[in-house]
């Protein structure tokens, strides 16, 4: 027998689920409000420079836009292509190491940061942008050794730039921007990738130095580094610089070089152990890690790791010069400077001119032969091979 | 100097290898009635041509241009013998049977020589270097007496070259191609040009078949080659100028020359 409800308890049966259903409903639109939000990152990015112009530093890839030594010392920015969907009305830009997720709030707490914010306050929200920063602040935050630590923005200063905490080889940071929900991440977050190396490999030694005519001939030997790539070197003074004035030294005279090797170098790491009875590269701000050349010394490259020797060209005969070379990594940074040797150009007697001194009488290049000898001259030698094929060819088809 | 026993044996070989080429229809003539074959058949495939590498132990005879004073080329490179590496192709053009083969070659071998420079007014070797480099080609009749291995089977086949030669040759420094000034016409004089001469040989090869028949068989069948041979030579190279050549650069020399033969 079929049981029948009275209307009043029907009604109050279907209103828990009703309420159930709406509130379901509720969720679920937040939830695809969350989900809605989401950044990304151009991977194309832009160097400029301290006038805000666009420039190519001409590294090769995957470091074409790496950050390297010379990108801080100019106080370059790269400019990132950020696009962000909504709702919101702000997020936020942390830097950290590659692989570490700066969603997790306990990467962005003060005592164990392993992100760091790269601007003052939050970005404002706006679909499709363009955000500048600094080289010099995303090396701050990422700097183990300058970062305070704390989760306020710290602007850098040229201080990063000697690399202090950085070791020579290739880094990879990650420059994160995402929506904060409270401490959570909210939504999707954007990611790009930013290889640094702002140390160059570890200085050359030089083992010997010696002169030819104009040029001078540099024994060395290379730090322990993988990551050299090639050696730059320094003259003081470059050539085509020499000073007028200067005394020639003469023939068979030892190298005596006059000054300071190389004024204006710049310590590597200042603050570390001094090094002033020794100083490398002639230079008493020189400190345990070395110098750093500056490129107005540069007169000459060597291109790949297993060198053991360079010659500097153009050099005046007599003249002495201070001689210095750096190891040069894929970033192009030029690591420490070696210590300076002094080195002088000596004229030198070759062969030639030992058979002409002795009366010879050969020479003159190759045509000068044909004008001499009439018919006879490279041509005809060609006349004689080609005679010798054409009979080799005509016997060949007689027998066929 | 060439001495009056060379001059005659070069006479010979450029008078065979002369004869050789201009009787070469009648050989072939002949060879319809049965008396020459102009292809040597005995070991399978036809063979017409050989090639040979070779390495020979080098001096230039440059300090005995006339009118030098001093040895400018041994104070400077010394006395010890440089590699000359090169090779040489030759077509059999004519074969005598129980003689051996007749027929023109050209050749083309490198070298460079190199040695510290001195600082100018000592003694003092400089880091700089001086080098030397010759490109010595030559165009030969090549006469290769192979009786003894064909008919008494003897694997030594002894032979003679005989023909023209001809070097190109550059000084250098580190700088790059070395340099005078003419006295008389005050011009820049590049330190490089060419060199004409005669050029002969005489030597003994060793063939290998001898050693290995089924390998040499193999050989044959695979590639072609009817013989190979590790030889011995004596070379002179006579660059000392040809037809009235102006002031050529000795280049040439007496040397031992030692390499590998084919025959196919």
């Amino acid at each position: 027998m079929p049981r029948v409800m009275p209307p009043g308890r029907t009604a109050l049966r279907v209103l828990p689920v009703l309420f159930a259903v709406a509130l379901l409903a509720i969720l679920l639109g937040r939830e695809g409000e969350a989900f809605a939000q989401s950044i990304t990152v151009s991977p194309t990015v832009y160097r400029l420079n301290a006038q805000g112009q666009t420039f190519d530093r001409g590294l090769a890839a995957p470091n074409t836009y790496g950050i390297n030594y010379a990108d801080c010392v100019e106080d370059v920015s790269f400019r990132f292509n950020v696009t962000a969907t909504g709702p919101g009305s702000a997020f936020y830009a942390f830097i950290s190491q590659k692989g570490v997720n700066c969603g997790d709030s306990a990467n962005r707490a003060t005592q164990t940061a392993k992100c760091w914010p790269v601007m003052a306050d939050a970005i404002p929200f706006k679909n499709l942008q363009d955000l500048t920063f600094r080289v010099r602040d995303l090396l701050s935050q990422a700097s183990p050794n300058i970062n305070p630590k704390v989760q306020t923005f710290t602007s850098g200063t040229d201080e990063v730039c000697q690399g202090k905490g950085f070791q020579t080889g290739r880094l990879e940071l990650e420059l994160q921007f995402f929506f904060l929900n409270g401490d959570s991440i909210a939504g999707q977050k954007g990611a790009i990738t930013i290889p640094v190396d702002i140390k160059g490999p570890p200085k050359p030694t030089i083992t010997s130095i010696g002169g030819g005519e104009g040029r001078l001939y540099i024994g060395f030997t290379a730090g322990s580094d993988q990551d050299t790539q090639g050696y730059t070197l320094f003259c003081n003074p470059p050539p085509g610089k020499e000073d007028p004035g200067q005394e020639l030294l003469p023939v068979g005279a030892a190298a005596v070089c006059p000054g300071t090797a190389f004024p204006n170098a710049t310590p590597i790491a200042a603050g570390t152990s001094q090094s002033g009875d020794n100083p490398d590269a002639g230079t008493s701000a020189a400190t345990s890690e070395g110098v750093v050349l500056s490129s107005e010394y540069e007169c000459g490259r060597i291109e790949g790791s297993t060198a053991t020797e360079a010659v500097v060209t153009g050099l005046k005969i007599g003249y002495p010069y201070w001689i210095a070379m750096a190891a040069r990594d894929g970033f192009k940074n030029n690591g420490a400077a070696s210590d300076a040797s002094c080195g002088v150009p000596v004229p030198v007697t070759d062969f030639w001119d030992l058979y002409k001194g002795a009366g010879g009488q050969a020479g003159g290049g190759y045509c000068a032969l044909e004008r001499v000898g009439g018919r006879t001259g490279a041509g005809a030698l060609g006349l004689a091979l080609a005679g010798v094929a054409s009979l080799a060819v005509a016997r060949r088809r007689r027998r066929r | 100097m060439i001495t009056r026993r060379l001059r005659l044996t070069l006479g010979i070989v450029t008078t065979m290898a002369l004869v050789g080429l201009a009787d070469s229809g009648t050989a072939e003539a002949q060879d319809r009635s049965g008396i020459l074959t102009p292809r040597h058949r005995e070991v399978g495939s036809p063979q017409n041509f050989a090639i040979e590498a070779r390495l020979s132990l080098y001096q230039p005879e440059i300090d005995s241009e006339p009118g030098l004073v001093g040895k400018p080329y041994a104070s400077t490179f010394g006395d010890m013998r440089r590699a000359l590496v090169g090779f040489e192709f030759d077509w059999q053009a004519l074969r005598i049977p129980h003689f051996g083969s007749i027929g023109p070659g050209v050749a083309a071998s490198y070298t460079v020589l190199s040695a510290p420079t001195y600082v100018t007014g000592t003694t003092t070797p400089a880091r700089e270097e001086t080098s030397l480099e010759v490109f010595p080609f030559y165009g030969v009749a090549v006469l290769r007496l192979d009786l003894l291995n064909h008919d008494l089977h003897i694997p030594i086949v002894p032979f003679a070259k005989a023909g023209v030669g001809y070097a190109l040759w550059r000084s250098y420094t580190d700088a790059g191609t070395a340099s005078s000034v003419d006295p008389v016409s005050g011009k820049n004089q590049p330190a490089k040009g060419a060199t004409w001469g005669t050029h002969a040989a005489a030597g003994l090869a060793l063939d290998l078949n001898a050693f290995d028949g089924t390998a040499a068989r193999n050989f044959d069948n695979s590639m072609g080659v009817n013989h190979t041979y590790i030889f011995a030579e004596y070379t002179w190279m006579n660059l000392r100028g040809l037809g009235g050549q102006k002031a050529p650069l000795y280049v040439g020399g007496t040397s031992w020359t030692f390499g590998l033969a084919f025959e196919f």
